[in-house]
Formats: structure tokens, sequence, C-alpha cells
């Protein structure tokens, strides 16, 4: 079977240097790793979930899929055309059919535009209608991001509107062009619970309309499951896991995996208080796999250096030693 | 208009206030001086009248040579107000420019423009100003160029930090990802984020300006075409009479330090509508 | 310990009046651990709030009384209330990278909050550092944390020494606000974990407020939920969760969403809360409720005692609430409103 290829990743690298580096003058400070050989393939109308801590470099990998930073090393697809290549006219004719939403609602809009003034610049970016139509294209994007009542809320300005509105505003705006991929970096997490679920299921209801790939980025397993095919496990820019998402959550073969799924919420009281050890602390000894220092499970055999991500069953790699 | 009016505290209603009357002084007071201020007044025998004190001929008396300080002073409005609007205008205008591309773009665009700020900072402005207008000629047009191409940098420092932080905000990278261009992300979506910041480099850029410009008159660097209220308070100076004929230089001095008030308190005003945390608490959101 | 008997805190705008707490009592007793929850706008924050004496300028207290450890907090003046904080009752707010001074390390801070309270502190500094650290400890940090800026730290590290912090001078009531919304689930986790074994350790009585039931779990032992300004349920922790008597808190908890029913995350109760300031005759709930009849339109009911001890729900179809129950975890319950 062969599958319709996306978006594929190959070794993706990205290293930031704080401030301006001119190694030759002897300027510059140590790089550090945001990301480490990164690979994936994502099928035609599927979706990927990307999850981890905040510093996993969930939101690096999410800016380097949309083009909006590049890698240091690696490269990136999509349908089989490497974005490094384009520019110009090419790169703006595929910047229409990749679209993003950011994490915060309150920033998603330009606070001196309109809504409809800033759900209509990907219009007019692309010159695809006059400003006659302009309204009529918008409402229409409007509705389909399940936004209720657009004519009151087209000629407000974004401070006028609450964080859940916002965000389907912004979802609204990703959809106008109608993109080919979606790219959301935890659209929900600044919503309230109780408008988390109203969004993300008028996300999946869009995407089913619209035959839309998906990359999803959070620290939430949970939306992972609801919303995801396939999931990504980064922990310190290293890939941990990545598989099927039902199998992955069945049954995880890296320890990181099965410690987040231990931290999902749950209504149970949870019984005695886990032992507290030092968490997030800077490890010192830096030999082996990175995950080493909280890793539960850790062995001797952990030190002998990162552990490459390597296939353990049809579809799932994970970069574990012990495995 | 009046929606901006509304805006502005009392202060800087205050300053408008000041800076429109001498708007007024700059348009009108050629048309309103009683006498030609270059002119050498002469009593009824001919004589020259010099250094009267003010008297009903003459309210605000005479200089050393016999002319009519009240004309002097009518006229010196105009010179001042065009260096100091246009420098501001230049200031303003190269400042967010450079502060803009040098935010938006980063790395070797930011590195050269931000060295050329350094090198402004290290520069003496005065001197700067005395050596151009020796080098050039003393036009008024050099001192408008002169102020407006040094006191930019102040401006350009500001902008590039608040260019620093909106461009991380999520619409501007949503208006990137949409694929709108440079110049239309910079001058569409940065840009009006930065008027206010702008008007209020302005008003500061009115203050600077117009000091500046004072200053130089009273080097005697300003331009003979156009004398202004710093070259009167110069030739006072010059004269050696600072001590008994005060009415001389002490209007041309109150107008100096009342338009750059007014200027000042404008721009303060701005500063208060600008950024939020100078506010006085209003009521809670 | 604490007792809230019918109080309405209301927020002076420049034209209207608005009530964002409505007559809500409760009451904490030593040691126990409630959780407050509700969508945002209910008015839990502003409660929290008013039990600190840290509301904004152009809010009050209308009625009602707050008494804690027999002292009628509302008679005090604002002096003796500012003396309560930290000494008696702590706040741990959403925020804590906010709530820290970039300029000092964090141990600086912490010893100058302790130095307001304890004005003999400076003899016994050594004592209330080797306190401190000791705290940090539990808490899952290193000592020297305490020397570190705030920007060396992470945010849940920030997190942690604040609340560390907040029990340095032995509090008998914390009152958290939403403090671990801003983290990821791991951090979340642990966050609450510590909440819990340092009230356990000290005794302290915990209020702990979140929109979300779920992050409350690891903490409470009980339960009120808030809606639009009143409280509509409240009891202990396990019986709320298990047999809920609210319709709102049977919206909420079927769409509680675990691993085993993620589905669950997609599920929502349609509709909004009402804007503050807008008046309901009946139950403020009833428009988006659906199980209300005419009755819940028109009149709006109390908080009344159930067949359970230390159970409350504010709703007029109380004793039918086991058949509601059954029908509120079927899908199209609540996606046919």
């Amino acid at each position: 079977m062969v599958e319709d290829v996306i978006l594929e990743a190959r070794g993706l690298t990205k290293t930031f240097r704080p401030g301006l580096s001119l190694p030759w003058l002897g300027m510059g400070r140590p790089a550090t790793l945001a990301l480490r050989e990164i690979s994936f393939k994502l099928a035609a109308g599927q979706s990927l979930g990307v999850v981890g801590q905040s510093g996993s470099g969930k939101t690096t990998l999410g800016l380097i899929v949309s083009h909006l930073l590049s890698p240091s090393r690696g490269q990136v697809f999509f349908q089989g055309r490497d974005l490094a290549g384009l520019a110009g006219g090419e790169l703006k004719q595929w910047r229409r059919q990749v679209q993003v939403i950011f994490q915060d609602p309150f920033s998603a809009m330009n606070p001196r535009l309109t809504i409809l003034r800033n759900l209509a610049e990907p219009l007019r970016v692309h010159r695809l209608t006059t400003r006659a139509k302009e309204r009529g294209r918008v409402t229409a994007a409007m509705a389909s991001a399940g936004l209720k009542h657009p004519a009151d809320v087209l000629d407000r300005l974004p401070r006028q509107l609450s964080g859940g509105q916002l965000q389907r505003a912004a979802l609204a705006r990703s959809l106008i062009l109608e993109p080919r991929l979606l790219i959301a970096d935890e659209p929900v997490s600044m919503l309230d619970a109780s408008l988390r679920a109203a969004f993300l299921d008028q996300l999946q209801r869009s995407r089913r309309e619209k035959d839309l790939s998906l990359v999803y980025i959070t620290h939430n397993l949970v939306e992972v499951a609801a919303v995801t095919d396939q999931v990504l496990v980064l922990y310190r820019g290293q890939l941990m896991e990545l598989g099927p998402t039902p199998a992955v959550l069945s049954r995880p073969w890296h320890p990181y995996t099965r410690e987040l799924i231990k931290a999902v919420p749950s209504l149970a009281p949870l019984s005695p208080v886990t032992e507290v050890k030092v968490w997030d602390a800077r490890p010192r000894d830096l030999t082996g796999c990175s995950f080493r220092p909280d890793c539960p499970e850790a062995g001797p055999e952990c030190r002998q250096g990162e552990p490459e991500p390597r296939p353990v069953s049809p579809g799932r790699m994970v970069a574990c030693w012990r495995v | 208009m009046k929606a901006a009016l509304a805006g502005l505290n009392r202060l800087g209603r205050i300053g408008l206030g000041i800076l429109v009357l001498f708007g007024l002084m700059a348009l009108a007071g050629p048309a309103l001086a009683p006498y030609d201020p270059r002119a050498t007044q002469v009593d009824a025998q001919g004589k020259m009248i010099s250094l009267s004190p003010p008297t009903w001929r003459h309210p605000l008396g005479t200089t050393w040579q016999g002319r009519d300080v009240l004309s002097q002073v009518l006229h010196g409005a105009r010179p001042t107000l065009v260096v100091g609007l246009s420098a501001a205008l230049i200031l303003a205008f190269v400042g967010v420019n450079v502060g803009l591309w040098s935010g938006y773009f980063g790395g070797w665009v930011d590195l050269v423009l931000m060295r050329a700020v350094d090198i402004l900072y290290g520069l003496p402005f005065l001197p700067l100003m005395v050596v151009v207008m020796s080098l050039l000629a003393r036009e008024q047009k050099y001192v408008i160029l002169g102020i407006g191409l040094v006191a930019w940098r102040d401006v350009a420092r500001v902008v590039r930090a608040q260019v620093l932080s909106l461009r991380e905000e999520a619409y501007i990278k949503a208006v990137r990802s949409v694929g709108a261009g440079h110049l239309r992300v910079i001058y569409l979506h940065l840009f009006p984020n930065l008027l206010p910041l702008a008007l209020l480099f302005l008003a500061f850029g009115l203050v600077w300006s117009i000091l500046g410009h004072a200053d130089l008159s009273f080097l005697g660097f300003g331009d003979p075409a156009h004398p202004t209220w710093g070259d009167m308070v110069s030739s006072a100076w010059a004269a050696g009479v600072m001590t008994e004929a005060y009415w001389w230089y002490l209007a041309p001095s109150v107008c100096i330090a009342a338009v750059s008030t007014g200027a000042f308190f404008l721009a303060c005003a701005l500063e208060e509508a600008v950024d939020p945390r100078l506010r006085r608490r209003g009521p809670g959101a | 310990m604490l007792e809230i008997r019918d109080m309405s805190v209301a927020f002076d705008l420049a034209e209207t009046r608005l009530r964002a707490v409505d007559r809500v009592s409760l009451t904490i007793g030593p040691g126990q651990r409630l959780g407050l929850a509700g969508e945002s706008g209910c008015g839990k924050s502003t409660l929290a709030r008013a039990i600190l004496g840290l509301l904004p300028e152009n809010a009050r207290v209308e009625q009602g009384r707050i008494v804690f450890q027999g002292r009628d907090l509302l008679a005090l003046s604002p002096r003796e209330r500012r003396a309560l904080l930290w000494e008696e009752m702590a706040y741990v707010p959403q925020a804590s990278l906010n709530s820290l001074n970039p300029v000092y390390r964090v141990a600086a801070q912490a010893l100058e909050a302790v130095r307001l309270h304890r004005p003999d502190a400076h003899k016994q500094k050594q004592e209330y550092i080797a306190r401190l650290s000791g705290l940090l400890v539990t808490a899952g940090l290193e000592e020297r944390c305490l020397a570190s800026f705030p920007h060396q730290l992470s945010g849940g590290m920030l997190q942690r020494a604040v609340i560390a912090m907040a029990f340095v001078l032995e509090p008998r009531l914390i009152v958290g606000d939403e403090p671990t919304t801003a983290l990821d689930v791991i951090t979340q986790g642990r966050v609450m974990g510590l909440f819990k074994s340092m009230a356990e350790e000290t005794g302290a009585a915990l209020l702990m407020i979140s929109h979300d039931l779920a992050s409350l779990a690891r903490v409470c032992d009980s339960l009120a939920i808030m809606y639009a300004g009143r409280i509509v349920e409240s009891g202990p922790w396990a019986r709320v969760i298990e047999e809920p008597w609210h319709p709102y808190t049977m919206g909420l908890l079927q769409a509680v969403a675990g691993l085993d029913r993620a589905g669950a995350v997609l599920r929502y109760i349609p509709g909004a809360p009402p804007r503050p300031g807008e008046t309901l005759a009946g139950c403020r709930f009833a428009p988006r409720c659906p199980f209300a009849l005419d009755i819940c339109l028109q009149e709006a009911p109390g908080l009344r005692a159930g067949p359970e001890p230390n159970r409350r729900a504010a709703c007029h179809r109380l004793a039918e609430a086991g058949g509601l129950r059954r029908r509120a975890f079927e899908d199209e319950v609540w996606s046919k409103m």
C-alpha cells in the first residue's frame, strides 16, 4: 500500500546560539541543542501528535515544519518538495497550503485591526477576492469554524472577544485559504476546560469536512488520544518514541511515555503521594541517554551514549537502550 | 481630532495649547510686528534709541543697535518652529524606520544599524554641529538636517526593543505564515502598533530640536538670515550688557522656555497614553 | 475554622454594579482540603480574594460574614488583615513568575516576607534559612535554588518555590488560585501532590481553585462547584464525583476525559454561562440544563441538604438526581441542547 505522504521530516536538528555569535572573533556563547535528528512521515489526511513538556523542543519543531524557522540541519518535504528550495512566488503559493494556529488566543489577532480585517488579511496577501466580496468569504469561514453570529463579531476589535471566540477566529483565519495541512501549537492550553472540548470538537469537524492533515503539538496525552493518528514523543529535543497513537498509548515502550501516561489527570484521588525526588534540576552528569537523570528505570547500559531511535515493530520507533 | 484630544490629560492639553499659540505667532508674527526687526529706531532728533527700557513706543525695549525687541521676538517664532518641527519629523522618521528594520530582520542588518547608533552616541552633539555648520554653511536646512540626523538614535533603540517583542506575538507569526512579504509585515502590521510610540518621539524630538537649535544659535552658529530667540540672547551676551539690559534677553528666554515646556508637556501626556503603567489607576477591568 | 456566611461581593463599574459572588456560604474545617471548581467568570477568584482581603479597589463585600478562627474578618482594619496574610493564611497565585521580583534572589524575597511578620527574624536568620531550605527540599528543589534569581528557574520550579515560601510561617489556610494552570501536565500533577503532602505535614487547610476538575483530584478531600456567582453543589470529594446531584456537576463530569475515555475530551456543556449582570428569575443554569422544568425558569433553587450528610445542592429536581445522572452520561442528552 503506497500512502500519499504530505509531510516528511528528515534528520531535523536545531541549535540556538544566544545573542550574536562571531566565532572567529572569539565571541558567542555555547549553543543549545533544541532538536536532534528528528524524522517522521505524515500521510495525507492523517494527524500527528507531538507531545512533550515545556522545553522539549516541540514548539521549535512546529516552527520549522511551518517554515517560520530554518533548521540547522535536516530537511522538510511537503508533498515531496524540499522546503529549503522554495523562494519568492513558489514560497508564497506553498504558504497557502500550510497554516498555523498558535497557543495564545489573546495575541493571535492584530489588536489594532477588526476581526474582519484580521481574517481578510490572508485573502488580501494572495489577492484572492475583491473588497466587496471579502465580507462574505470571511463570514463563511467563520461559520465553518463554528463561530456563532459572525456578523456580531466581524467589526469588533480583538480585545472585545473572549479567549474561546478568538481561538475560533484564529481557526477561521487558518481555514480561509483552504490549506492542506494545519499546524496547531497547544491551541487549547490557555482555554478553560469547558471551552477546550468545544474547540477540539470543531477542529475535528473542520478536518473531516476539508480532508485536512494536522500536526498537533501539546503536553497533554488526552488531547493526543482524541485527535491524532500518530504520536511523536519528545524529551529535551530527542525523539523518544514514535508510532500509531492507540498502540503507543496502550503499549508504551519508552519509560518516558509511561511517565507521561501516569501524569494524565483523572478524577480518582491519587492515593499516597508518589515520593518526591529532585525534579528538572540541570543534570550534572550528562553522559548517556538524556532522559537517564529522570528515568525511573535507568540502568548501567544507559550510560553508553544517546540511544538512536530504532524500529521495534511495524511503524514504531523507540530510542531506549533497555527495549 | 476630538477623540485624540479626549485621550490627552490636562497637562497634554495645556502643552498643546501653548504650541498652538506659538504656531499662530509663527504664522502671524511678522505681520503683527510694529517695526522691521532689523531697522535701527531713531527718536525725533534722529538719534538712535539704543538700549531703551520698555516704553509705550517700544513695549519690550530696544537693543544695542536700537532695534525693537518685540518685533524681533515676533519674527523669531517662525524659524524656531520650522526647525523644531522639521528636525523632529526627520528624527522620528529615520529612527522609527531604522528601529523597524533592525528589530525585524535582526542578524547583519541589526548589527550594522545598531553599531551606527553606537557611533552616534559617541559623538558630542554641539561640537559636531559646530563643525558641520562651519564646513557647510550657516543655513537653516543644515541645522535641521544636523539635528534630525543625530538625534534619531534614541528613537531607533526604543523602537527596535519594541519590535523585538512584537515580532514574537502570534499575530505577526500568523501573518508571516500566511505568506505576507516583509514590507507588508513591517509597514502594515508592525508599524501601526508603533504609531503611539512614533507620536511620542515626535513630541520629544520637538523638545530636543528646539533646545538644540537654541544652544546652537546662542553659540553664534545659527542661520543669520533667520534670526531666532537664541540669536537674541547671544547678541545680548556678546554686547556685554546682561546686567543692565535685562529686557533684551528676558522675552526671548521666556519664549524658548515656554515653547519647549509646551512640547514637553505634550510629550509627557503622550507617553502616559502609550505606557498604561504610567496612567493613574482607572476603573478595573 | 473558616466560615463564610451568606456573602456577596460586588464590583462598582462606571455605570453599573455587578455582583460577582452571590450569597455564598462555605465552611472549611482544620486540615480540610476543599476544591472550588467552575468556569472562568463564575466568581471563584473573587471569592478567594474576598477571603484573603485582596479585593481590587472597586470591589466590596456587600453582605455576609467571614469568620476565621473565631474572628470576624470583615470587622478588622486593612492593616490587621494584612498582618494575617502569610502568618495565618497564604496565597499562591497562578503566575508565580510575576509574583517574584526579578532583581532579587529567591532567598532574599522569602526572608523579606518573614521579616515583615516576625520583627525579630534577623536574630534567627539562620534558622529561617534552614527552614526554607528544608521546605524547598520537600518541594523537590535543590537548596541552591535559594541563591538563584527567578529567571534562572523554570516555571514549574518557580511555582514550587512559591508554594514552599507560602508554608514558611506555618499558616493555617493556604489559598491556591489556579496554581498549576500555566504548567505542563507532568509538572501539574507533581505540584498538586506537593500541595497535598505539605498540607498534611503542617496540618494546614487548603482552598484550591481551578477550572479543571481533574487537576483537583490529586489534592482535595471535598469539592464545591460554583456557577455564575453561586455554589450549586458541595460535599465530600468521592461522593460528589461518584454520584453528583446537580446537573451542572454531571455535565462537568461527563466531559472529564481520561486515556480510557479520550473521546470525552470532545464533550462539553453547550451554551455559555449568563453574562455578569444578566438577571435571571430562575435557576441560573436552567438555560443550559437538559433537565430544566418550568419551575427551574421561574424560581431560583436554594442550596439544600439532601439524604446524605455534609452534602448540599441547589436543584429543584434533587429528589430525582439518580435518574438524571443515568441520562447525563448519555451523549445525546448534551448534544441535543
